[in-house]
Formats: structure tokens, sequence, C-alpha cells
């Protein structure tokens, strides 16, 4: 029953801080979203934790990147191809290993965001935009930074209670 | 790739299958094709006003306890916070309108034989901020119903603010003049210097200067004003202002305070 509830989470909590990126939450005169790309951390840590958790079968995840695009002004596709790449990747991650080792998953969270930058990069001039690279390098530093932060806090606090 | 189990091939199959959907919804997304188009703008219309509900019980903690925090702030003076702002604003307001009509005023006089623009406007709700890693955009409640288009101004106490990005039916979203992607053609001091404004990608609070003549000279203080080169923007709305460091050396600064914007008007830009 919680496997199947949390099955649902991972999306709605994925759904959530999508609409959360744009509350008027600042940093330094920027929003968070600015910083953090917190879809892309818990599309990583959701599925390198739970390696059956699929996002049903990657509708949701495809729904909510419609969402995100959406919110952002981007064209439709760009935000879900970003999230399977990462996704892709975590679930690559979590076929190989055989006991959790928190640095080797770290690594692969920082080449499927590269990864993921990259195609965003392409596409964003793809679409005929100038993009700032200081900002998507900021973007991914923190978001890099920002993962043992959420690891702890998903791993630790909210799967035990999981799978008690 | 090799994934977990068996079960989870389909899963691989669809990994697959989305990212190939996510490039045809891309490439069919930069199409200019009219039924696409309003596909886009319905589902555009649904999830940004969606969004605004779902996230009310969001801005209703925040407010709330933004106002619980000033209620236990010791307040010294006796005079209403908001109200002073109002009258900040308004004061602000009318000194903007008396520069943009004086200079409006300089310029019929110099362009009287040219055409003259007819701006109606629509005032608009800001929905949505975003500053993401991209752009610094705003969603606005009003979209092609009510006669915006792409490439209409934003103002706000009569400076420019943005300009409309994209529009659907009910809602469009408008991107800030701060913005490196956009692009305002503008005219600079008494001299009427022409030049592009763009937004300064180390600093939001500067503005670059682009195409300016090599034998410009500029005062401190000198307005930067919008003008309708190639029928881009309406003449004479203010943008900014120029700042001088010495000689040579000057800063281009807009002239609002992007953060307050929460109601603009939308300059319909019809000839």
């Amino acid at each position: 029953m919680i496997s199947l509830l949390y099955r649902y989470i991972a999306s709605l909590v994925l759904l959530i801080t999508v609409l959360v990126g744009s509350l008027n939450l600042e940093i330094l005169g920027k929003q968070i979203s600015y910083y953090i790309n917190l879809q892309l951390i818990l599309i990583f840590l959701f599925k390198i934790s739970n390696p059956n958790l699929n996002f049903g079968k990657g509708f949701y995840l495809f729904l909510i990147s419609i969402v995100n695009d959406s919110l952002n002004g981007l064209f439709f596709g760009t935000s879900a191809i970003l999230y399977f790449i990462v996704f892709a990747v975590a679930a690559f991650q979590s076929s190989i290993k055989l006991r959790s080792i928190f640095i080797s998953e770290w690594i692969s969270f920082g080449v499927s965001l590269i990864l993921a930058y990259l195609v965003f990069f392409g596409l964003i001039k793809l679409s005929g935009e100038d993009v700032i690279l200081s900002s998507i390098a900021i973007n991914l530093v923190f978001t890099l930074i920002g993962y043992p932060i959420f690891w702890f806090i998903i791993v630790n606090i909210f799967l035990k209670n999981v799978n008690r | 790739m090799k994934f977990a189990s068996s079960t989870n091939v389909d899963v691989k199959k669809n990994v697959f299958i989305f990212i190939f959907l996510s490039f045809i919804l891309f490439f069919l997304d930069r199409s200019d094709n009219k039924y696409l188009k309003n596909v886009r703008f319905i589902i555009n219309d649904t999830i940004i006003y969606s969004s605004v509900i779902l996230k009310s019980p969001f801005n209703f903690f925040i407010e709330t306890s933004e106002s619980v925090t000033n209620f236990f702030k010791k307040n010294d003076s006796s005079v209403d916070k908001t109200k002073l702002i109002n009258l900040e604003n308004k004061v602000e307001t009318l000194k903007n309108e008396n520069i943009a009509l004086k200079l409006q005023i300089e310029n019929f006089k110099k362009i009287s034989s040219e055409e003259i623009y007819k701006y109606e406007t629509v005032q608009a709700k800001v929905l949505l901020y975003k500053s993401n890693i991209l752009h610094e955009t705003i969603i606005i409640n009003k979209g092609q119903n009510d006669g915006v288009k792409a490439g209409d101004p934003i103002i706000k106490n009569n400076i420019l603010v943005g300009k409309i990005l994209k529009t659907n039916f009910n809602s469009s979203h408008g991107i800030l003049i701060t913005n490196i992607n956009s692009r305002i053609p503008v005219r600079i001091g008494k001299k009427n210097y022409k030049a592009i404004v763009v937004g300064n990608p180390k600093s939001e609070r500067q503005l670059n200067l682009e195409f300016l003549p090599k034998e410009y000279t500029f005062e401190d203080g000198d307005i930067i004003y919008t003008t309708s080169i190639e029928n881009i923007m309406p003449d004479g709305i203010l943008v900014g202002q120029i700042k001088l460091r010495d000689n040579k050396n000057f800063e281009a600064k807009p002239l609002y305070d992007f953060s307050q914007l929460d109601y603009i008007t939308v300059v319909k830009f019809t000839k």
C-alpha cells in the first residue's frame, strides 16, 4: 500500500515543485529555480532509491514536463528531454549497482546533468534564443551541490519510513 | 543500456519513445502551424490558470507569514506604509509622465510631418513571475482575445518594463527589458543617438546599448526612450537613464524596479 502510494507521491512531489517554482521565493533577487533545478534532483533520487519507480511508465513525467514548459514559456518537449535523460541515467545506475554507494551515484548524477544541460543548450540555440552560459553553470553547480542535501532528506528520512 | 529487471524493459522502451516524442513535439511547437498554435494556446491557458489556483494556498501562506512578521515589527512612524508607497508611486508616475510628454512634444515638433501612432492600452494582472536560467518572464492575464500581440510593449508607471513574447487566448508571456533576448530600439539624450537596448548578462540593474554611433557623447542623466524604427515599438516611452562614470564610460540603467510588478499596462501597438 505504502509502496503504491510512494509511486504516486514521487509524481505529486515533482508536480508541486514545478508549481511552487513560480512562487516569489527569492535569493539575491532571483527565484530559487534560477539557482537549483529541483526537478532533476528529485527524478534522479526517486529513481535511484526505488528502481521499480517509473512515473506511470514515464507518462506522468512527460505530463509534468509539459506543465513546466508551459509555465516557463519554453517550447513543448524541452523539459521532457531533460527529465528523461536524467531518468535514463538514474535507471542505468540503479541497474548496475549492487548496493548504494553515494559517491558513485553523485558522480553519475553529475554526468546526467552535464548531458541534460548540453542538450538543453542545443535546444535553446535551436529556438533562436541567447543563453547566458554563466547562468547555466551556476544552476548546474548548485544543483550538483544540492544533491547531497536532498539525498539525505529522501533516502535517510523519507525512504526509511516507506520501507518500514 | 542495461536496466534492473525484465519488468523494467518496458520503461526502457518508454524512455526512448518519450525522448523521441519530445523531440517531435519540440519541432512541431517551433513551427508556426495555425492549428497546432491553437492547441498550444488552450494547453497553456489551462496550465497557467490551474497553476494560479493551485499555488494560491502557498501564496496565502507566504503573504500571511509576511503580514504576521510585519505586525510584530516595531513601527515607529505613524504613517501607513502602504499609503506612503502608493503616494510615492503616484509621484513617480506623474514625474515620468511629465518627462515622457516633454520628450514627445519635442519629438513631435521635430517630426511633425511623420505619421502619428494611436495607442490603445489594456490593463493586465501579473499572474506569475519566473526567473529561470533562460529568462525573466512574467505571465499576464490578457491574451489574444484582448487584442494583445507578440512584441507589444509592457509599461508600468509610463516606463517600459518589457514586451510580449508569446500570446495564448487568455494569457501572455512577457520578457523584461533586462533580459538578454529583449531587443528594443531606442533614442538617447538630446542628440537622439539611436541604439538597441539589450539586457546586461552581468547585472540585471543595467542595460547594454548596442549599435551606438562611434562618435557619441552623453550627459549625465540623459534619458533613454523608445523609437519607432521599423514600427517595432511606439515612439517616446521611457526606458532608462544614462549615468556617467567618466568622460567616455557610462552606465545605462532601467528606470523601474522590476520587483514590484503586480499590475502592468500593455500598449496595443497598432498604426
